[in-house]
C-alpha cells in the first residue's frame, strides 16, 4: 500500500471516530481532505503566510525576571499566545480549520466555543476568507464572557445560545456536531477542542504544534534548555500544541489541570482521575462514574472546563510522557494576579494554572535552570468578572 | 442459541406487513414501569421492543429522548438493572425481540465480554449502540456475536452505496436507517423515499426507518417505504406528561400505529 496516511487516528490505544452512522462519512471526508491539504505545497504555503500576516506568528518568547527574581530559584519563561490576533491562541487552529474548509468549498464554518475566544479567533478568519461562521455558545457563557459575545456578533458570527447549565460546552458541541449532520455538504465543522472524532484531534494538535516549535526554535537561538514546559490542560489542545515539539527529548512536560476547592472536591482533572472511555468520539481519558455516566467538570475558567481531554494526552499519560497534576482554583487565580503585578501582563485564567505550578517548581531548582509556561490567552475577556476591582486582596 | 432476531430476518418476508419497533427509555420514570410499558406497546402490537439505557450525555438524541434519559438519570440505573429488566420482562413475554440500545461509554464501563454476556444471559436478541459505527465495533460485535447476538447497524442519508454494501454484508438481525440526527430529519421524506427503494435493492435484510414519525400516517408512509418503523420520541412524549394510566395510552398509540401499518400491508 503506497497510499498516503490519512491523519492519525489513533494514538496509541486512545483517539478514533466513536459517532454515530451519520457522521462518519463527512468527517471521513474531512479527514482525506486534510491529507491532501499537507501534502500540497500550495496551502502550506498558504497557511504559512496567513499565520504570519494575520495571526502574527511567531509570537514572542518573553523572560519573567522580575518574576524570577521575585519568586527565586529557575528563569521563568513565558510563550505569548496572547499577543496573537484576538488575543488567544485560538486563532492558529481556527485558521489551519477555516484554510481546510475553503479548500474543501465550504461557504460556512460552525463552531462551539466555551470562553468565546474560539468564536471570536473564527469569526475573524471567516470573515477575511468570506466564509459564514456559526458557532453554538452556552447562554451562561455569553453572559459571563459577554465582551466576546459582543465581538462576535459585530463580526457578523450568527451566535446561538445553548441552554445546558453546568454542561455548557459539551452540550455547544454536541449542537454543533449535531447540525452538521444536517448540513455537511455545505458547512464545516471546526472545534477548539482536542478531543474530538479522528480526524480532528490530530488537525488541531498538528495546527497548534506551531507554538512548541517556534519556542524550541527561540530556546535554541539563546543556548537555552529548559528544564520544565508546563501548560494548563482542559481539553488539551493548548497543551499539545505546546508539549509536541518536545515530547522525544528534553524538558520534563508537566500538563496542568484545575483541581478545583479544598472544601468542594469538584474538579476537571480528566487524567489526573479519569478513567479510559467515550467522549466527544474520542476514546480516551473520561470523568465519569462506574455505570459510564459522565461527570460534569469544574473549574474556575472556562477553558477548563472539560470531563475529557484529547487522546494524544491519553497516550503521554500512559507512556509517562507528561506528568499531570492539578493546582487549586485558588492558586490559579493568585498566579493571574502576581503575573499582571510583577510583570504587567494580563493573562488569561487556564493560564493561570499552569503559572502557578511553574512558581511551585522555581524555588526548587537552581537560578541557571529555566521553565517555560505557556499563556494562552489574554485574561481582558473576563477582567472584571475574575479579578474584581482590586479590592478583593484575599481571593 | 437466541434467534429472535433471526425469526425475525426470516419471518419477514412472509410477514406482509411493515414491522414496528418501539423503543422505550429505561426507568423512565422507574424501570418496573419500564417493563409494564414493555408489555403494553407489545399488546399494542409492536413487533419489537427497544430498551435505551439512559447516558448521561445522550447527544445524538432529540430534545424528547434527552429529556427522557435525564429523567431516567435520576433513577441511576446500572447495567444490573438492564438485566433484571430484560430478564423479568421475558418471564412474561418470551417471544418479543427485545433490542437493548446504548451508548460506547456505557458498553465501555461495563466491559464489552461482560456487557454480552449479561444481555445474552437475561435474554436480549440484539445490541445496538448510537455512537459506535463499524469501524470502531470489531471487538463488541465479536463478543456479542460470540452470544449470537446481533450488533445492529444502522445506516443513513450519508451512507453511499458502497459503504452500504460493507455494512450490509457484516450485518445481521436488521439494518436500521437513521433518519434524523437530534430532531433534525437527515434527509426529507420524498428524498427517503428514494434512497430506500435503490438500498432494498442491495440487502436482504429488513430496513427498519428511525424518521421521527409520530402519528399514524407518518408510520404508514415510512413504512410503505421501507420495511418497518422504529418509534421513539413519540412513545417517550407519552410517558413525558399526559397524566396517570400510560400504559393504556401506550397501547392505544401503538394500536393506532399498528392499524396504519397494516393498512399498507403488500
Amino acid at each position: 500500500m503506497t497510499q498516503p496516511q490519512l491523519p492519525q487516528a489513533r494514538f496509541g490505544r486512545f483517539g478514533g471516530r466513536y459517532v454515530p452512522e451519520a457522521l462518519y462519512t463527512p468527517f471521513e471526508r474531512v479527514a482525506r481532505a486534510y491529507r491532501e491539504a499537507v501534502e500540497s505545497d500550495g496551502f502550506l504555503r498558504r497557511q504559512r503566510r496567513w499565520r504570519q500576516m494575520r495571526v502574527g506568528r511567531p509570537t514572542p518568547l518573553t523572560h519573567l525576571e522580575v518574576l524570577s527574581q521575585n519568586t527565586g530559584g529557575a528563569q521563568i519563561w513565558a510563550k505569548r499566545e496572547d499577543l496573537c490576533q484576538g488575543g488567544s491562541f485560538c486563532i492558529t487552529s481556527a485558521l489551519t480549520q477555516a484554510l481546510l474548509a475553503e479548500r474543501m468549498g465550504k461557504q460556512q464554518l460552525i463552531g462551539e466555543t466555551a470562553t468565546g475566544d474560539f468564536g471570536v479567533a473564527l469569526g475573524s478568519v471567516g470573515a477575511a476568507l468570506g466564509l459564514d461562521v456559526a458557532v453554538f455558545m452556552g447562554r451562561e457563557a455569553m453572559e459571563a464572557e459577554s465582551l466576546n459575545a459582543a465581538r462576535m456578533q459585530r463580526m457578523g458570527v450568527e451566535l446561538i445560545p445553548v441552554d445546558s447549565g453546568a454542561r455548557g460546552r459539551s452540550q455547544s458541541m454536541a449542537e454543533a456536531i449535531r447540525n452538521i449532520a444536517v448540513t455537511w455538504e455545505d458547512t464545516f465543522y471546526a472545534t477548539s477542542s482536542l478531543a474530538g472524532p479522528a480526524p480532528y484531534p490530530a488537525i488541531v494538535g498538528s495546527a497548534l504544534s506551531i507554538i512548541g516549535t517556534e519556542s524550541r526554535r527561540q530556546f535554541q537561538r539563546r543556548n537555552i534548555d529548559p528544564e520544565y514546559v508546563v501548560a494548563p490542560v482542559g481539553s488539551g489542545s493548548f497543551a499539545a500544541g505546546l508539549f509536541d515539539a518536545f515530547v522525544d527529548d528534553g524538558p520534563q512536560l508537566v500538563g496542568v489541570q484545575a483541581g478545583g476547592t479544598e472544601e468542594k472536591a469538584r474538579d476537571s482533572a480528566s487524567l489526573v482521575r479519569g478513567r479510559p472511555g467515550v467522549y466527544h468520539g474520542t476514546y480516551s481519558l473520561v470523568l465519569q462514574d462506574d455505570e459510564g455516566q459522565i461527570q460534569a467538570p469544574h473549574a474556575d475558567a472556562a477553558g477548563m472546563m472539560m470531563p475529557v481531554a484529547g487522546p494524544q494526552h491519553a497516550r503521554w499519560l500512559q507512556d509517562g510522557v507528561v506528568h499531570y497534576v492539578t493546582v487549586a482554583d485558588e492558586e490559579a487565580r493568585n498566579a493571574q494576579k502576581l503575573l499582571l503585578r510583577t510583570e504587567g501582563i494580563l493573562a488569561s485564567r487556564e493560564t493561570g494554572y499552569a503559572l502557578a505550578y511553574a512558581l511551585k517548581l522555581a524555588p526548587m531548582l537552581g537560578d541557571d535552570d529555566h521553565i517555560l509556561f505557556g499563556i494562552t490567552g489574554s485574561g481582558l475577556r473576563g477582567i472584571t468578572a475574575q479579578l474584581g476591582d482590586g479590592s478583593d486582596e484575599e481571593t | 442459541m437466541n434467534s429472535r432476531i433471526t425469526t425475525i430476518e426470516e419471518a419477514f418476508p412472509a410477514r406482509k406487513r411493515p414491522l414496528l419497533m418501539v423503543a422505550l427509555v429505561a426507568g423512565d420514570p422507574f424501570v418496573e414501569a419500564t417493563r409494564d410499558y414493555m408489555h403494553a406497546v407489545v399488546s399494542g402490537g409492536a413487533d419489537a421492543v427497544e430498551v435505551l439505557v439512559p447516558f448521561s450525555d445522550p447527544v445524538y438524541h432529540g430534545a424528547v429522548l434527552r429529556r427522557a434519559q435525564r429523567r431516567a438519570m435520576s433513577e441511576k440505573v446500572t447495567w444490573d438493572d438492564i438485566e433484571q429488566l430484560v430478564a423479568s420482562f421475558r418471564e412474561d413475554d418470551t417471544d418479543t425481540p427485545v433490542v437493548v440500545s446504548s451508548y460506547a461509554n456505557r458498553v465501555f464501563a461495563r466491559g464489552e465480554e461482560r456487557c454480552a454476556q449479561g444481555l445474552a444471559d437475561a435474554g436480549a436478541d440484539a445490541v445496538m449502540v448510537m455512537d459506535l459505527p463499524a469501524e470502531e465495533a470489531a471487538s463488541f460485535r465479536d463478543e456479542l456475536q460470540q452470544r449470537q447476538l446481533p450488533l445492529i447497524q444502522m445506516v443513513g442519508s450519508t451512507t453511499d452505496d458502497d459503504r452500504f454494501q460493507k455494512l450490509a454484508r457484516q450485518a445481521r438481525g436488521l439494518l436500521v436507517w437513521t433518519g434524523h440526527i437530534g430532531s433534525d430529519l437527515t434527509a426529507d421524506l420524498p428524498a427517503f423515499e428514494t434512497r430506500l427503494k435503490q438500498l432494498r435493492r442491495q440487502t436482504s435484510l429488513p430496513l427498519v426507518a428511525s424518521m421521527n414519525v409520530e402519528t399514524g400516517e407518518q408510520a404508514a408512509r415510512v413504512g410503505s417505504a421501507a420495511h418497518g418503523v422504529l418509534v421513539g420520541s413519540a412513545v417517550s412524549w407519552l410517558v413525558e406528561g399526559k397524566g396517570p394510566d400510560v400504559d393504556a395510552r401506550l397501547e392505544a398509540f401503538v394500536s393506532d400505529l399498528r392499524l396504519h401499518l397494516d393498512s399498507v400491508a403488500e
